[in-house]
């Protein structure tokens, strides 16, 4: 007569000794790379090596600097869009058709049904992010509104007037 | 120097670190991305498919120092660089070498003379281990100096050195 | 537009100013005085008949022995497909190459001491590097330069080294820079 909480509780102690193994495994993989690696490597630091690396060039101002807030907002902005894409392609590929799975057309139906109907809730709020940030103008590099206007952007860079000499129009005009 | 340097006179144990630690140093030299002049283009031809450096474990050119064990210095080597190659050759992490690639590297090649922004030899900056003469060297040459460099990796111990 | 027609055109306008021309040969050649030379260079460059709205490449020759430093401003009028550089509006494209109007190459000759010349950068804005390296190579100053720097040696660099009578370094930054044998003038 098998008693099955004996071998529930058998079961438990198996596990746990595993989960141990497992951690002793892990930690001791890291700790013996680490002390080896201690044991071998010269260590010979100079001010040079502890310096910021700026291509050779002797660096200017400290590593830690300001970053403008709006690279957060580009990362976001690309979250929404990436993780779009990394759902999508293989929500499309497993539902989209290929084989059909063993449990029968109505079954396979159903599933994809929920799967489409998921995936455009999932959408929907995707979609509620991405026009949060068209309407808001997270899209447009030049943020604050009052600086829009209607005329186009310049084509290209102002030129340096202080220094050109005179166009030749207004040459032809004096002369 | 590490812990395990200078410490042991030469045995059967240590020598066998040692042929272990030099396998693994010798076979994956990595190169740093960095070219001054002509024989970079034949550096990089030696990286590229035909000539493969990567048969040697050299080919991965790594765009940083931190991560580079070899600096091929491949051109000229000017006065305004100088300072640059002395920074970057500091910035590598222990053990690091040097290969002098080409004549300007190794004295100022056809600039010795009349070259008033040459430096007349790497080695007037930064230690050189090999020296790899030619204007420019061919990739096979490059590949030769690599290979001398590992015979003088594999010659390194971390015992005591002899009196 | 043939180079003797532009020196025509130049002796014309600044009779003072405009020395000996030669126009024969591959480089055809006409000295400028340097002290007119900045308003030679605007008239050039938006006199409609010679437009010359290309400076290709400012060379210095340092003429050692003797006390004189010559500047080449080698000029080009580049005419636009189907029309002059300038003209507007522009006719239609009959030929859809840029075309050569005319080549020429001002000499400015300078006292070897202490050498200055008005900057033309801001007639052609591709002589503000140029009038840098000659800077940098033989000493010349240029007078109104916006930027002037030297472009090639380093900041802390010693002489000019194109000059004949340049001395070599015996060392820069610590590192020794004359060799055994090197820099010794034959």
């Amino acid at each position: 007569m098998p008693d099955t909480t004996g071998i529930h509780a058998e079961g438990g102690v198996q596990l746990l000794q595993g989960l141990a193994i497992f951690a002793l495994a892990a930690f001791l993989m890291a700790f013996v790379v680490l002390v080896f690696g201690k044991l071998f490597r010269p260590r010979n630091p100079n001010p040079d090596k502890g310096a910021a690396y700026e291509c050779g060039e002797a660096p200017v101002g400290p590593g830690w600097v300001q970053f403008n807030l709006r690279f957060y907002v580009v990362a976001l902005i690309f979250l929404v869009f990436d993780v779009e894409i990394a759902l999508f392609y293989p929500w499309a590929v497993v539902f989209g058709g290929g084989g059909a799975p063993n449990a029968g057309w109505e079954a396979l139906h159903a599933m994809r049904a929920a799967a489409l109907w998921d995936m455009l809730f999932f959408f929907g709020v995707i979609v509620v992010g991405f026009l949060y940030l068209w309407r808001f103008g997270y899209l447009d590099w030049v943020r604050s509104l009052g600086a829009r206007t209607d005329e186009p952007a310049p084509t290209t860079a102002p030129i340096r007037t202080e220094t050109v000499a005179p166009p030749l129009a207004e040459i032809i005009a004096e002369s | 120097m590490g812990w395990l340097h200078n410490r042991f006179e030469e045995n059967l144990a240590i020598t066998s670190v040692d042929w272990v630690l030099n396998w693994a140093r010798s076979s994956s030299i990595w190169p740093m991305t960095f070219g001054l002049a002509c024989c970079a283009i034949e550096m990089m031809a030696a990286g590229a498919s035909r000539f493969d450096l990567d048969r040697f474990g050299a080919g991965a050119f790594r765009a940083t120092p931190r991560q580079s064990d070899l600096m091929v210095v491949a051109g000229t080597v000017t006065f305004k660089m100088a300072s640059r190659i002395r920074r970057l050759y500091n910035q590598m992490p222990d053990p690091k070498y040097v290969l002098a690639m080409g004549a300007c590297t190794i004295g100022g090649g056809p600039y010795f003379k009349y070259g008033y922004h040459v430096v007349k030899g790497v080695d007037l900056i930064v230690p050189v281990d090999v020296y790899i003469p030619g204007c420019p060297p061919r990739p096979e040459a490059l590949i030769e100096g690599l290979m001398r460099l590992q015979d003088k990796m594999k010659r390194e111990t971390i015992a005591k050195k002899a009196e | 537009m043939t180079a003797q027609e532009i020196v025509d055109i130049l002796k014309q306008r600044f009779p003072a100013a405009v020395a000996d021309a030669a126009v024969e040969g591959l480089h055809p050649c006409v000295a400028v005085t340097p002290e007119a030379w900045h308003d030679v260079a605007l008239f050039l460059r938006d006199d409609p008949r010679v437009a010359m709205n290309m400076l290709r490449c400012i060379s210095g020759v340092d003429l050692h022995p003797e006390a004189e430093i010559d500047l080449f401003y080698e000029l080009i009028a580049m005419r636009a497909p189907g029309g002059t550089a300038r003209q507007e509006p522009r006719p239609p494209p009959s030929a859809d190459i840029w075309q050569n109007g005319g080549t020429i190459a001002i000499r400015v000759r300078l006292p070897r001491d202490n050498p200055h010349v008005r900057s033309v950068a801001d007639v052609w804005p591709t002589a503000d590097w140029h009038e840098r390296e000659a800077f940098d190579l033989l000493g010349v100053t240029f007078d109104g330069h916006p930027d002037p720097r030297r472009i090639l040696c380093p900041d802390d660099w010693i002489g000019h080294p194109l000059r004949k009578d340049y001395e070599f370094p015996k060392e820069y930054d610590s590192i020794p820079a004359a060799a055994a044998g090197a820099a010794s003038s034959e």
